[in-house]
Formats: structure tokens, sequence, C-alpha cells
């Protein structure tokens, strides 16, 4: 139902108005618990990373740089105690879980964020020049965009990947942003186009601005908290197709990633050998990753749209 | 007047067309753009990993002529199409000579079967108990958990897909790890077989299930909200009706459109998931074969599955897309 | 005194937030005898359509009834009904026509399911063809062909749709119809002729119609009595004839002045926001009423 009709109908027209001069200054929609909670556990989480990648032994993620099938701190598997040399236990090759969790988150998020700002930059212009152009543009972003999102992502790459084995970085990032812009682009237009006919927009408009300033000034203001939730959004996108890609085996084998390291753990059958921190530790910070970036998503939405919150 | 017009079912089943096009054409792309012929480099690579193959450059041969690959490159295109949409794939390079689409086509059931079910369950329950959590007489207490169901929604399904396992099945010891179905009973429609089947595909279904139902159980309750204020609604009171009868044949009638929707849009990532799923439970679908044949690098069951994939996806779209107008009598001449 | 269909006594609604309580209904009386169409007019905000809905007991969130008492019929007190003797009363006595005919049918539904479920809620009604007729009998009774038997709202206009409405809210013959603002979301002809149905309807019928709108000029064609709303308060109730010709309160003067007429071209006078809170604060110190002349009622303040 729009919101006119709703005032309309139930005279809370009066208490709108009300509620908004009585409004109190400290009610800032950027104090939203789900952002914030969401934001400090993600970036504690980075911060960690960052920081014990210098203190810690990098090269422990190679294969044999330490013990076999070592427990972490505290337990005990088949006769081998976990111990402070490897807190977090080791896999079947020698590889310390410590060192590829350092190593490996900071990895896949970063390729999930780069990916994800890629196919959000090709979104805002797609989007933008779909709703505000409209006619042929928008008729070809569309088509382009509906046939292409029913693709699912996963399974190129893994085409792609299979032939592609040891793709770098920046390849992967841009790879996974070809399943990133349809998203943002189809969400940018429909938010444009109910922008388009905002009186603000439209005075702008009469007192002779031009369009493409009318499009930034105008609009982007008031659609930053929704582009950052895209962003996040797409991160956690792209970072679940990657550990996709890897849990099935593919990915660059030359750099450790969470993924991977899922992947040699269900290959060496770790969860019937009762290696639980092998797989258990990389998924329990993928989930906790995914979560955040989940809660900040959702937390930005409530901020745009004050309509979603008190829910 | 309503129900499916030509217009409407010709543009999607346009789009659908241009997916399944692009696909393909994506496909051959790839395979082309990779220097050398992928098809001899897996060969030789196969050949020095397992020593002398019997008749390999015969069975080149046989491959190049079927995909006309000493044929200009636009030829080849065409004969790849060609082969493509009859389900042509050639034959799997590991599995010497069987043909991939007989591999897929004893796999195909299974997959097809899991995501089916899997599917929908997620549109019956979610949309139940997110009609529930909407209703404004639900009590309290029950909507008190809603914000759990959106803790579940992030975590992928092969992540819920290696806990399930582990402790359902590796520590309880109450599902099986692996397959899908108890060997030791004759296949059929028999009971003790088809129970096997639910014992083994349980812990599958509910690992796509959990994580992906928290969405349509949100959206549910988002549009039941929102449509429980609506003039028709209130009208509906007025007349003095029964308020499960409202909500039955008022409130979520109209919500089942945009879920619908939504269910057309997340049925990429429904799949994708149900692809790691399959392999982490080792169940005989189309995601296990591909897990397999990427440990095998057997590259043409590897393409063949993923289209197949594609295909899947794209068709299940378009099935919804058909079904709009059946649900709801508005669209008919709509585009959006 | 006379049986009244509908007599509202010292009705009171709120709205209330955590931050704040808004009252949109401020303790007003009135009443409708059988047969009677009263007009309650207000500018949007003035609590007209609240009220309409605090009588219906369909006031959303957070919207609440704190006093008064609404007598249907001389006997039952709607706002004491417990739940199942509401959903008796609905529809049989008390119907409603919604405002902005736009939205107020369930769009998947066919008009004759929508018709159908508030016949067979209140009544048994086992023969399917005796059901059918009777409400291809309703549809015509509102002068709709019989095609819009079988078609889905999005396929009618807003007229038609308005009069399914009327068609709806008849179906059952109760004792008071309640139109909130029927014609405000169509075009001047069109209003024209679901107003006139609307009055068909009612006569037929013979019931008793309270009718919400802020057009004084169709309600002067349409209403017996007319109740003059703003802010939640009543300022003027008579004849329409009576207050139309003597507008005793300076809010019914302004509204009345209002009116556009064809001999002599007015300036377009429009109350401004000094003058409505000046009126509004002396409501609020009393709100009480005089009878000028017999059945003319006028705030004293």
């Amino acid at each position: 139902m729009k919101k006119t009709d709703f005032v309309e109908n139930t005279g809370v027209e009066v208490l709108a108005e009300d509620g908004c001069k009585k409004r109190p200054p400290k009610d800032n929609p950027w104090k939203n618990s789900r952002l914030i909670i969401g934001t400090i556990i993600l970036g504690i989480l980075i911060i960690i990373a960052f920081v014990g990648q210098l203190f810690w032994d990098k090269t422990l993620v190679n294969v044999g740089s330490s013990p076999l099938n070592l427990p972490p701190v505290g337990n005990e598997y088949r006769d081998q105690i976990g111990n402070w040399a490897h807190p977090l236990g080791t896999d079947n090759s020698g590889r310390d879980i410590l060192a590829l969790v350092l190593v490996g988150l900071p990895h896949s998020l970063g390729i999930g964020f780069v990916s994800a700002t890629i196919g959000l930059t090709i979104g805002i212009i797609f989007g933008f020049s779909a709703g505000y152009l409209g006619g042929r543009v928008d008729d070809v972003i569309r088509l382009l965009s509906d046939t292409t999102m029913n693709i699912p992502a996963l399974l190129i790459l893994i085409i792609i990947q299979s032939l592609i084995p040891n793709a770098g970085f920046f390849a992967m990032a841009l790879l996974l942003a070809v399943f990133a812009w349809q998203s943002p682009t189809r969400v940018l237009r429909a938010q444009v186009l109910s922008m388009k006919h905002a009186d603000y927009v439209k005075l702008a408009q009469l007192s002779g601005s031009p369009d493409q300033e009318i499009m930034f000034k105008e609009m982007m203001p008031n659609l930053m908290p929704f582009l950052i939730s895209q962003l996040t959004a797409g991160t956690s996108y792209s970072v679940l197709i990657l550990v996709g890609v890897e849990v099935l085996g593919l990915g660059s084998q030359k750099i450790p990633s969470l993924g991977i390291t899922l992947n040699n753990a269900i290959n060496a059958s770790a969860i019937l050998r009762g290696m639980w921190w092998w797989w258990g530790i990389p998924t329990i910070i993928l989930i906790v990753v995914f979560m955040c970036l989940l809660l900040i998503t959702v937390g930005l939405d409530e901020v745009s749209n004050p309509r979603l919150r008190d829910h | 007047m309503n129900g499916l017009t030509w217009k409407y079912a010709l543009h999607r089943i346009g789009i659908y067309l241009l997916t399944i096009l692009i696909s393909i054409t994506l496909i051959f792309v790839i395979s082309r753009a990779v220097p050398g012929d992928p098809i001899e480099n897996m060969w030789r690579q196969l050949e020095m990993q397992k020593g002398q193959i019997e008749g390999v450059d015969l069975i080149i041969d046989h491959y190049k002529e079927l995909f006309g690959l000493n044929e200009p490159i636009g030829i080849q295109y065409l004969k790849y199409l060609w082969n493509t949409v009859r389900f042509e794939f050639g034959v799997s390079f590991v599995h010497y000579p069987t043909s991939v689409s007989s591999m897929i086509g004893h796999a195909l059931p299974w997959t097809l079967g899991l995501g089916l079910i899997t599917t929908l369950i997620i549109f019956i329950f979610g949309n139940g108990i997110g009609a529930v959590f909407g209703w404004e007489r639900t009590p309290k207490f029950i909507k008190t958990i809603i914000p759990s169901s959106l803790i579940f929604t992030s975590i992928p399904s092969v992540l819920a897909a290696l806990f399930l396992l582990s402790i359902f099945s590796k520590n309880l010891g109450w599902f099986p790890l692996a397959g899908a179905y108890n060997s030791n009973v004759t296949q059929g429609w028999n009971w003790p077989y088809i129970a096997s089947v639910i014992k083994y595909g349980f812990l599958p279904v509910l690992s796509i299930l959990l994580v992906n139902i928290g969405w349509t159980i949100l959206g549910m309750r988002a549009m039941v909200v929102t449509i429980g204020g609506a003039d028709y609604v209130r009208l509906a009171q007025a007349k003095g009706l029964k308020p499960f009868y409202i909500l039955k044949k008022y409130t979520v009638r109209n919500a089942l459109l945009p879920q619908l929707t939504s269910l057309a849009l997340s049925l990429g990532g429904l799949i994708s998931g149900q692809v790691l799923v399959e392999s982490i439970f080792s169940y005989p679908g189309m995601g296990m074969l591909i897990f397999r044949a990427i440990r095998e690098q057997d590259f043409n069951v590897i393409q063949a599955t993923s289209y197949m994939f594609i295909l899947i996806t794209a068709t299940s779209v378009l099935l919804i897309d058909l079904l709009y107008p059946l649900i709801d009598p508005r669209i008919t001449h709509g585009e959006d | 005194m006379n049986s009244y269909v509908l007599d509202v006594r010292k009705l009171k609604v709120d709205y209330a937030t955590s931050m704040k309580t808004i009252q949109a209904v401020k303790g007003i009386s009135f009443s409708i005898q059988k047969g009677e169409t009263l007009g309650l007019i207000g500018e949007s905000g003035s609590g007209k359509t609240t009220t309409a809905m605090a009588i219906l007991r369909l006031l959303q969130n957070p919207g609440r009834v704190v006093g008064g008492e609404v007598i249907l019929n001389s006997d039952i007190d709607l706002l004491t009904l417990s739940e199942r003797e509401l959903r008796k009363v609905r529809w049989t006595e008390l119907a409603l026509i919604t405002q902005g005919s736009m939205n107020s049918l369930n769009p998947t539904m066919r008009v004759c399911e929508q018709i159908a479920d508030g016949i067979l809620a209140h009544k048994e009604m086992n023969d399917k063809n005796e059901l059918n007729e009777y409400i291809k009998n309703l549809l015509k009774l509102v002068g709709l062909p019989e095609r819009v038997f079988n078609q889905f709202p999005h396929e009618l206009s807003g007229g038609m749709k308005q009069r399914v409405c009327i068609a709806m809210a008849a179906s059952l013959n109760p004792s008071l119809l309640i139109a909130d603002e029927p014609t405000s979301a169509l075009d001047v002809i069109t209003q024209r002729i679901v107003a006139q149905t609307l009055l068909d309807i009612k006569e037929r019928l013979n019931t008793s119609l309270l009718i919400i709108g802020h057009d004084i000029g169709l309600m002067a064609q349409m209403a017996d009595r007319v109740a003059v709303m703003i802010d939640g308060f009543i300022v003027e109730v008579g004849t329409m004839q009576e207050v139309l010709s003597s507008p005793e309160h300076q809010y019914t003067q302004i509204l009345v002045d209002s009116m556009p007429s064809i001999k002599r071209r007015k300036p377009l006078t429009a109350i401004d926001e000094r003058t409505r809170s000046e009126i509004s604060n002396k409501l609020c110190v009393s709100s009480e009423m005089t009878e000028v002349t017999t059945g003319h009622w006028v705030a004293v303040n």
C-alpha cells in the first residue's frame, strides 16, 4: 500500500507530522544496533588477521611446515596433544590452521570486496542510465541483466576455473564481478525511477540543472547508505561463490584460503576422522563473517529506509 | 482477458532462449579462449599421469570430428550449439567410453528430486511460517523467535551441511554418511526403499532448507504486515469474515506473487547450494558428478553438467514466470 | 425520543505512540434516525474517518477508543461487544463503503466471490444458483452489466469498482451504511453517478446512511442532516437546509462560504492556520453545544 493511502485512511498524518516535530535529536538513524554489532565484529576479525600476520609465521601455511594431524591446544587426537606452537592445530599434510586462517581470511574477503566494488560501479552506471535515460538504453540494459541474472555464477566459474586453474587475486575478482552487477543494477534502476518523480529532483530540473548534475548531486547523498548496503551484500555474495568454487576443489592452489582448506578437509575425510578443527574452524569463521555482512546490510537498509525500523 | 497472454508468454520465453544461448556461447568462448586445444591437452595430461592409454589418437580424432575442431571457428560454434541443444556432450575422458549424457541421465533424477522437494518445502513452509509471524493475531511470544531466523539466513548451505554431517551422521549416527539410498534394499516402489531414500535425503534437504527458508519467512512476514493494512483487508474485516479466512484469501493470496518472484530470483543460489551440498553428502546427483569430475579433471563432464544446471535454473525460472498469471490475475500485460 | 439507528455519545479516540498521544476524536456525540442520511463533514485530519473507523471498530494501531458509547438500534453498545458478537453485527447491521475504491477490492478475487463471502459469512445459502442469482440481481441494482460478475477488480473502472462496493455493502440489507468519502477518488461525472446509485440503494433498502466527506457541495445534495467537524470536535449539527442557510459557528460559516456559486464569483478564501488554532483552542476549553433552533446545535465557543 502506498503511504499516502495509509495516511488518508487512518488520519495518522496528524501523528506523523507531530511525531516528526517532536522527534528527539538523539534519534540518529546511523545508531543502528545491527549495523554497529556487525561492523565491530567484522572489524575485529580483520584487525586480528592483519595484526596476526605480523606476529605469526606465514610460512606455516606450506605443506610439511608443521607436524601432521595436531589438534588445537588442550585437545588430544591419536596420542598427540595440542600445544601453543600450533594453537589451532594442523592438517594432515602439516599446514598450520592458524596461519591458514590469518592469511586466508583477508584474501577471501579482499577478493569479495574488490569484485563487489567493481560490480557496484557497473551497477551504478547501468542502473542510473537505465532509470534516468529510459527508452532504448533501459531496454538494452534490462535485457542484458534479465538474461544473465538467471545464470548461476558458481557454474560458469566452475567451467572457467577448471580451464584456468591459477587465476590471481584480481583475475578472480574480475571473474566474480561479471556476476555481481545485475542485482545492484536492478535495485538502483528501481530506486532512480522512484526518485525521478520525487519533488526535489523535479525542482532541480525546473531550475535548469543539467541531467548529470541532478543525478549525482541530488540523488547520490540520499542513496548513500543504500549503496553501502549493496556493497556489503555484494561482498557477501562474491565471497559465497568464491568459497563454493574453492570447496569444490578449484581456485588458485598457490594462495591458501579458507575454501581450499575446506576442500582439503573434505577430500581427506576430516569429518569421519574426527579432525573437527580442520573443517570446523574455517567454517565457524566463515559463518561469523557472513553473519556480520548480513547484519551490516540489514542495518544499512534500515538506515536508508526508515519504514523498516521498529518492526 | 486474464490468465496468460501471448505477449507476456512470448516475452518470457524469448528471455529464456536468450539466457540459454548466452550460456552456451559463454561456455564455448571460455573453452576456446584457453591456449592450445583443451581436449588434446587434457588427454596428454591424463596420459602423463596414467601412462599409455590405448587408442588415444583415435579418441581425439573422433572428438575433433564430432565437434568439428578442424573446421573454422564459426562452423565449430554452430556444431557446438547443435550438439548442446540435443544433449550430445561426447564421452567422458576418464570413464571412457561412457557418454556424458548417460552419466548425467543417471544423476539427473536425484538432483531434480532433491531440488524439487527442497524448493517445495521452502516455499510452502517458509510462507506458512512467515504468514504466522506477520499475522497480527499471532501471540507475541511466538513472534519473539523472528530474529533467530535472520541468523540462519546468513550461513551458506555448504557450511550448514558440514555441521549437520558431523553432528548427526558422524557423532550421533542417526543418519547415513553418504549416498542416496540403502544399497541393500531392492530399488523400486517398495516402502523400505522409499524410507531409505527419505532417510538418506533428509540431511541434504535440511542443509539447503535451514538457510534458505529464513529469507522466505522474513519476506512473507513483511508482505503480510504490509498487506494487513490494505483497504481491502479492512473491508474484509468490516464484512465480518473470520480472521483466518481473511488471512488465507485476502492477505496471503496477495502476498504470494511477490514471494514467487523472490523464489525465482533465489533459484540460482539454491541450485548452487545444492551442487555443494551434494558434494558434501556424496549424494549421487549432478553436483556430486561435478565434484568428482573436477577432482578427475574430466573437463567434458564439468562443462556438460554445469550447462545442465544452468538449463535447469533457467527452465525453473521460466516455469515460475508462466505461473504468475494463474496466481495473480493482474499480471497480464505488465512488464515488471 | 425517536428510535435511533445509531447513537454516538462522547466518543473519544487517541492515537498513542511511545513518544506522544494524539487525540484524534475529542468526545463527539451525534445520532442517526431510521432512514436518515447524515453527512459528517470536515477537512482531512479533522477526525471524520477516524470516527467512522471507531464506530466500525476497525481502528488500526496505534488508534484506540478511550471513551464513549456507540449504540446501535437503541440496544447494543458496539464498543462492548466481544469479537464473535461483533462479527455477527458487521455487514448484517453495519456495512462500510470505503474511501478510494481503487484499493478496497481484493485484486486476486473475482467480484462474485468477494460479494459471496460476505453473504456466506452470515447466511446459510446452500443453493449455489440461488446465491449467484442474488448477486447478479445486486449488480443489476447498482446498474452494472452482468459480465462484471465474473471479472477481476483490475478489469473495472473506478466508478464500476465503487458501485461493486455499494452492491457489496447492500448485500445483507444492513440498517446502517457508512460511506467514507465514497466519491473522492472519482471524476466529477462518475461522482454523480456513484452518488446517485448510493442514494437509490439507500431509498430502496430503506436504510440509514452516514456519509463522510469534505465536499460540501456534493454533501448538500445527498444528506438530510449535517455534522461539521474540526480538529476532533463537532461544532455544528442541524438539517442541511438550516446549516447552509444560517450557519452559526465561525468555522461553518467559512466552510459554507467556500461553496462555489455561479451567481457571484467569490474570492478564494481559505482558512488560515491562526484562525484554525484559535477555534481549536477555544473548543478545548469547552465543547459544549446549545440548541439555537429545534435540532440545530452549535458549539458555544
